[in-house]
């Protein structure tokens, strides 16, 4: 799933938050690319990262993270839908469980995260069960002008983890930051032009 | 409620509820010299959960600037994240939250601002200063200083009252955030705890 999602970020240009360690570690071991922010704490934040970055970036922005992440950073699901610019895709893959810490089950029932996606203000608000589904999603997503949330069921992934990535935090926004750069003729934005949001 | 409803329901902007308790005019005169001083000091982006010792502050943004220059989160965690991610693409944000918004935030100070050096400001309003508050604003006023110590965030005090004294811990705490790439706190006291500490 990660591959697929790498990617299809690739061939748009895009930018992309993984969090947590886990999917970090699963994602720097498949492509070591400067575009993608590699978070190894602060659960619950990859997605309101990854929205502020939209905000002002100019370009088409994944964040993807596991189940215990977003279960973690649910309060956060409006802040993101408000704020994120599309093409603007959360991507959350969902194997029930806490991986890294020995599989205990995360307490997230079947619809919360596409119930509570819809609520917040995302749409599309995708259930997929395969890489099908997967792939299609993914190439709407990233050139539509659309705020989407992919809820992705995967399997327990009983591989050993790869290694941790070879970067220390410090040295992931420089490099992110440069690879990121407006292209030219871009103009960069400093104060946000329109909304989505309105103001009742 | 179904799904189909749910998101229905998100597209629909509530309309806002009649005001039982309107910010007096001189709060909101208050409010907008408060604004324009976070916007001297460089600031282009500014994100916060409401607090009542900012409230003019908070009503101007919510009412002249949302959307733009402003706004909201949900929880002082995702506004720092979504702060961090502004910065990411190039763009100055400022993060105000009350003194017990600190204790929500800081795995997301830690673990995410600090480790990846991101630089970031944060407007503190020192409810319980002095120990001159409310009880349930005393114990984190009373201990703020050394919990942001501990936390290694350099910080500096502002008279909420003058405008002028904050834009300028502000200007000094931007270029600080920038030079060192980390996060710095302007803890700003309310007018009248000041007054309460230095009894005539």
């Amino acid at each position: 799933m990660l591959r697929a999602i790498l990617a299809a970020v690739r061939s748009a240009s895009g930018a992309m938050f993984v969090g947590n360690g886990a999917n970090a570690r699963v994602a720097h071991a498949l492509d070591d690319a400067p575009w993608v922010f590699y978070m190894m704490g602060s659960m619950g934040m990859c997605a309101p990262l990854a929205a502020g970055f939209s905000r002002f970036a100019g370009r088409p922005v994944v964040a993807v993270e596991g189940d215990g992440n977003a279960v973690m950073g649910l309060s956060g699901l409006p802040v993101v839908a408000a704020a994120a610019r599309p093409p603007f895709l959360h991507i959350v893959l969902d194997n029930g469980t806490y991986e890294t810490t020995g599989g205990q089950r995360v307490l997230a029932p079947d619809l919360l995260f596409v119930r509570a996606a819809g609520g917040a203000g995302y749409d599309p608000v995708r259930d997929i069960a395969g890489m099908e589904e997967l792939a299609d999603a993914l190439e709407r997503g990233l050139v539509a002008e659309q705020v989407g949330f992919l809820r992705v069921r995967i399997e327990p992934d009983t591989a050993p983890l790869p290694p941790r990535v070879r970067y220390s935090p410090e040295q992931i926004p420089p490099r992110f930051i440069a690879a990121c750069r407006p292209r030219d003729g871009a103009s960069r934005t400093t104060i946000a032009g329109g909304d989505r949001e309105h103001d009742g | 409620m179904t799904l189909e409803s749910d998101q229905a329901m998100s597209t629909v902007t509530r309309p806002v509820a009649e005001r039982s308790r309107p910010a007096a005019s001189a709060e909101l005169a208050h409010g907008d010299a408060l604004v324009a001083a976070i916007v001297e000091a460089g600031f282009r982006f500014v994100t916060g959960v409401p607090d009542s010792a900012l409230a003019g502050m908070c009503s101007a943004l919510d009412r002249q600037h949302r959307g733009q220059l402003f706004l909201p989160g949900t929880r002082e965690d995702n506004c720092v994240a979504l702060a961090a991610g502004a910065q990411l693409a190039g763009t100055t944000p400022m993060v105000f939250m009350k003194s017990a918004g600190l204790g929500t935030c800081v795995d997301a100070l830690t673990s995410l601002v600090e480790v990846y050096r991101i630089p970031l400001v944060l407007l503190i309003s020192w409810a319980g200063y002095a120990g001159r508050d409310v009880p349930h604003h005393n114990v984190i006023g009373e201990v703020l200083e050394p919990v942001l110590e501990a936390l290694r965030i350099p910080a500096r005090p502002a008279r909420l009252g003058d405008p002028a004294d904050v834009a300028r811990a502000l200007r000094a705490a931007r270029e600080a955030a920038e030079r060192d790439r980390t996060v710095v706190a302007v803890l700003g006291i309310p007018a009248d705890l000041l007054e309460a500490a230095d009894p005539a």
